[in-house]
């Protein structure tokens, strides 16, 4: 089940990825028990991104999700609870990052940190360069800012 | 008023020798009646006549005589009375002057020693209180010398101070204007590569420092 859950939040970077699936999967506990006779995937048609749809018809087909209503609504229930167990990293820089970065970074906490994590991204053009870093508690300032106010007010 | 006095009683006197030549002339005329068998003398009536006139103008001039001689006595009494009255008054002036010059030469000499006395006193009293004067303002002026120093004291090190700390916050506000300049500087010079680049050396920092 993990595999499952690894692969459909394999896309998932941000914590703004992650609030849009948690909505989705919300959306999908309701949708459950209703129209039980249609598939899920076709009931949800519209209502969630195209692309998580695919990814729920082929978990049908497996006839991974294909059972009651209340073993759907387990399924779902599982994969929020595996959502909010992923560590979320706080990571504060000074410009708007591309799609390709934040998948270098996601896959640098893969190779270096041997596991998922969220970003949890804010954009302050202030510290003008760097990052600012917060951890499970830790919290580092790695900014440029930090750096020109050490030569500037070094001598206060 | 004495003058009129003398001279209502010489007319008064006048009169009544009139009345009683009067009276002598009537006996006189009834007499030769009643005595006609015993004298035989009679003035005729012009011999009459003429010794009234006469009787009366000598009267008339003895009265005047009197009169005048009454009233010459009385201005001569008047005048001597006036004359001891002014050599009386004349004295108790002197006197009096005399009196009035001792007393005032008395009090004048009481005065001026009750004077000298008062400025004797008031000398000393001065003296006394100039001396104590004296040291009051001394004491008042070290005191305020002392507060004026103390504040001027004050004063020079609150200035010092202020002008401390507005050169230290001028500086600061250099520096903040620098450091803004040259964070923008900066911030506008890094391409998106070498942002990417620190972030992913900060990365590698957090992992040097175990935070992950």
């Amino acid at each position: 089940m993990e595999e499952i859950f690894e692969d459909l939040t394999k896309k998932i970077i941000t914590k703004e990825d992650l609030i849009l699936f948690l909505e989705e999967i919300n959306l999908l506990e309701q949708i459950v028990f209703k129209n039980i006779e249609v598939p899920l995937s076709e009931r949800v048609k519209g209502k969630i991104r195209e692309e998580f749809r695919d990814e729920l018809q082929k978990l049908e087909k497996e006839s991974i999700i294909s059972g009651s209503p209340n073993q759907q609504f387990s399924f779902f229930d599982e994969l929020k609870n595996y959502l909010q167990k992923i560590p979320q990293v706080k990571l504060e820089i000074a410009f708007e990052p591309s799609e390709d970065f934040l998948l270098r970074i996601e896959k640098w906490f893969k190779e270096k940190n041997h596991r998922k994590v969220i970003l949890d991204l804010i954009i302050n053009p202030k510290i003008v360069g760097g990052a600012i870093i917060e951890y499970q508690g830790n919290w580092r300032d790695f900014s440029l800012v930090k750096e020109i106010d050490k030569i500037i007010y070094g001598g206060f | 008023m004495d003058e009129q006095i003398f001279f209502i009683i010489s007319i008064g006197f006048g009169a009544l020798v009139i009345i009683l030549f009067g009276l002598d002339i009537y006996h006189l005329a009834r007499g030769p009646k009643e005595e006609k068998s015993v004298l035989s003398l009679k003035f005729s009536e012009k011999f009459m006549s003429e010794l009234e006139k006469l009787i009366s103008q000598d009267i008339k001039i003895a009265i005047l005589e009197i009169n005048q001689k009454v009233i010459n006595e009385a201005i001569e009494y008047y005048k001597k009375q006036m004359a001891i009255f002014s050599q009386e008054a004349e004295n108790k002036m002197a006197n009096w002057d005399q009196i009035n010059k001792k007393e005032i030469l008395k009090f004048s000499n009481i005065y001026s020693q009750a004077e000298d006395l008062i400025l004797q006193k008031a000398k000393s009293k001065t003296d006394e209180l100039g001396k104590g004067l004296d040291e009051k303002i001394d004491r008042i002026c070290q005191s305020v010398t002392k507060t004026i120093n103390q504040e001027i004291a004050q004063t020079e090190k609150n200035i010092e101070d202020y002008k401390k700390e507005k050169l230290k916050g001028v500086d600061q506000k250099i520096y903040q204007i620098i450091g803004e300049v040259a964070k923008k500087t900066i911030g506008k010079a890094i391409d998106l590569s070498s942002h990417e680049q620190l972030v992913m050396e900060a990365l590698e920092k957090a992992k040097k420092e175990k935070i992950f």
